[in-house]
């Protein structure tokens, strides 16, 4: 882990996701290394963007109200084409799965996801 | 014809006309004769004293004899008494000389010839005149029947003459008749004819004969040049028309072979309509399907994630906490860790069963391959088997009746689906055998029929179970999306739905069911050759 405190920000309308995410993390990575923003809307993920320039990974569902994650990817490709873009979400198909990665997200995680793998791939960009 | 009774009419009024004239002369002669016998009387005679001439009859009869045809001669006194007669065979008898004695005051003229006429005598009358006085007459009478007969022979002659002559006119009559006008009427004939065959409107005629046939020939030339015209005129009208007809025609025909490529095309497009509409309706309702099964599905891995990270997460966390913690909470924690397993692993078996629902619902747009297709069905039918020979009480007891066609050819499927739609069919085929094997037990022996065939560029396949069968009522819900008759759990009821998708849109072909309950089902798969 690098010394410098890894900003992920997590994207997803639901809010138990939150406490999912804190109940295993903060068992597994110390909140000096890391830091977890979550956020419901994709536009409230784009202004902590717009101020804040310590965010290294961003984790995002796709169907959200709003704006759903294709559109935030597309906005992400334009305005921040720098940070890696994860989707997480229950729709797990073909289609899916091979628009996200065009439209250039870095990974998918099918929900019900495993965390050991987030967990992973988290230490694996934070590292670069 | 015609001209012979004419002619015959006027000869008959010339004979008449002349036997009047040939009586009016030959009587002339006889009175020459009673003239003469006058004559010869006075000659004999230096006195004409009547009373004592003894000589007179001799003399009479001398005369008479020298012309036979004198009948009889009298000399009468001008009283009108007979004086002397020749008459043997005495025509006159008691005769009446009844007549008019007329006295002529001019001796210088002749008395007027005078006859008479009975049925049988004519009679000429000569007055005798003698210095000046009239004193007495001459009768001397011929025979009428040779008068006549003399007459009716020359008539005869003649008559047969101007038979004879008219009969040699006839002919005559006839040539000529037939040249002036019977031969130009037949030329005219034959000219209309040949011009009625053969058209030939160019010929002209001349009649030579006379002016009215002329004229008759130059209106039928005439007529025929005008012929010729108006034939001309329709010829070149009628060319006109041909071409315009041909014209027509092969405009009309032209547009008949369009209007057909037309008609064949747009029944084309109406099959193709129809076959998309089918197609359409079908991937409508398996979109929907499809569309309605990975909404579900999603929906609900969204909750499993709690449940399965949640179980993780507790687990994880609780073992942080748990070796702190008394001896006697052992059972509670072993209690604890065993219900957040059975957490993890249902929400597992939820997700999967969701995994496999999604994956049955997503029909593949695969791209087909030539496969063998007895190979293929060797190979699934082997698993499908597989299964239910660790799975049931089948075991080994399934008879396989495998009727291979050698002339199926090698076709092209998709390859993933096509083996699923096996593996359903097999798999299906040993439930029911299972199934009829559990209700009936010892005495039943299932028996797996296949058959592979092959005509008229179509390929045959047919799966026979002697199984629990398909009750009737069933039957028609047998490929309905969703609709399954085993009990819950063991059956999504998409197998069905989705082989009738492979089979009818994705290769074109039918499948079919038939099956009595308690006794058999069979499937039918019928799909054209592919290349």
């Amino acid at each position: 882990m690098s010394s410098k405190q890894f900003h992920i920000v997590v994207v997803d309308d639901e809010q138990a996701i939150e406490m999912l995410f804190k109940a295993f993390f903060d068992a597994e990575i110390s909140s000096e290394e890391m830091k977890i923003s979550y956020v419901e809307v994709a536009s409230k993920c784009l202004d902590i963007l717009e101020n804040d320039d310590s965010v290294g990974l961003i984790l995002s569902d796709i169907n959200m109200p709003e704006m759903n994650g294709f559109e935030f990817l597309d906005i992400m490709k334009e305005k921040h084409p720098h940070i890696p873009v994860f989707m997480i979400s229950a729709y797990g198909s073909k289609d899916y799965i091979d628009k996200a990665m065009e439209k250039g997200a870095k990974g998918f995680f099918v929900k019900p996801f495993d965390f050991d793998e987030i967990k992973d791939k988290i230490e694996e960009i934070a590292k670069v | 014809m015609i001209v012979l009774c004419f002619s015959l009419l006027i000869a008959n009024q010339v004979l008449g006309n002349f036997k009047e004239h040939m009586k009016t002369s030959l009587l002339g002669q006889k009175k020459a004769v009673g003239i003469s016998v006058r004559t010869l009387i006075k000659n004999q005679l230096k006195y004409f004293v009547f009373d004592d001439l003894n000589d007179m009859p001799q003399i009479l009869k001398n005369i008479s004899l020298e012309n036979e045809e004198i009948e009889y001669i009298y000399l009468t006194s001008n009283t009108g008494v007979v004086l002397y007669k020749f008459d043997p065979i005495n025509h006159i008898v008691d005769r009446k000389i009844n007549f008019l004695d007329e006295l002529r005051d001019d001796v210088q003229f002749e008395i007027d010839y005078e006859y008479y006429e009975s049925d049988l005598f004519y009679e000429s009358l000569v007055p005798i005149i003698q210095k000046g006085q009239f004193v007495g007459r001459v009768h001397v009478g011929t025979r009428k029947l040779i008068i006549d007969s003399y007459i009716s022979n020359i008539v005869k002659k003649v008559f047969y003459l101007l038979g004879f002559i008219s009969i040699l006119l006839v002919p005559v009559f006839y040539w000529l008749i037939s040249r002036i006008v019977i031969e130009p009427l037949n030329v005219l004939s034959g000219k209309v004819k040949a011009l009625a065959r053969e058209k030939d409107f160019t010929a002209q005629i001349s009649l030579k004969s006379s002016s009215e046939f002329q004229t008759l020939a130059q209106d039928f030339n005439y007529m025929n040049t005008s012929l010729a015209n108006y034939y001309a005129d329709i010829q070149s009208l009628n060319q006109n028309l041909e071409q315009i007809v041909k014209k027509r025609t092969d405009e009309l025909v032209k547009t008949s072979d369009d209007l057909r490529d037309k008609n064949s095309t747009l029944r084309d497009t109406l099959k193709d309509n129809e076959r998309m509409q089918k197609i359409l309706i079908q991937q409508e309702k398996l979109a929907s399907l499809g569309e309605v099964v990975a909404g579900i599905a999603h929906e609900i891995n969204n909750p499993l994630n709690f449940v399965i990270n949640g179980a993780t997460i507790s687990k994880r966390t609780f073992a942080k906490i748990s070796p702190d913690l008394p001896e006697e909470h052992q059972r509670y924690i072993k209690m604890i860790n065993s219900s957040l397993d059975m957490i993890h692993e249902n929400g597992h078996r939820a997700t999967s069963i969701v995994k496999n629902m999604l994956s049955h619902a997503r029909g593949s747009k695969g791209e087909k391959e030539v496969v063998n297709l007895k190979i293929l069905i060797e190979d699934y039918l082997k698993l499908a088997m597989h299964g239910f020979k660790n799975k049931g009480n089948l075991g080994k007891e399934v008879i396989l009746d495998k009727q291979f066609d050698p002339s199926v050819p090698l076709t092209s499927v998709v390859k993933q689906d096509f083996e699923r739609v096996l593996l359903n069919l097999f798999n299906n085929a040993f439930y029911a055998m299972e199934k009829r094997k559990e209700s009936e037990g010892e005495g039943y022996s299932p028996r797996l029929t296949i058959k592979l065939a092959y005509g008229h560029n179509n390929i045959q396949l047919k799966i026979r179970d002697n199984g629990i069968g398909i009750p009737k009522e069933v039957q028609d819900k047998i490929f309905n999306p969703f609709f399954t008759t085993k009990p819950s759990g063991e059956g999504t009821g998409l197998g069905m739905s989705l082989c009738h998708d492979i089979i009818a849109n994705g290769h074109d072909g039918e499948i079919k069911l038939e099956s009595r309950e308690g006794d058999f089902t069979e499937f039918t798969i019928l799909m054209p050759v592919s290349v």
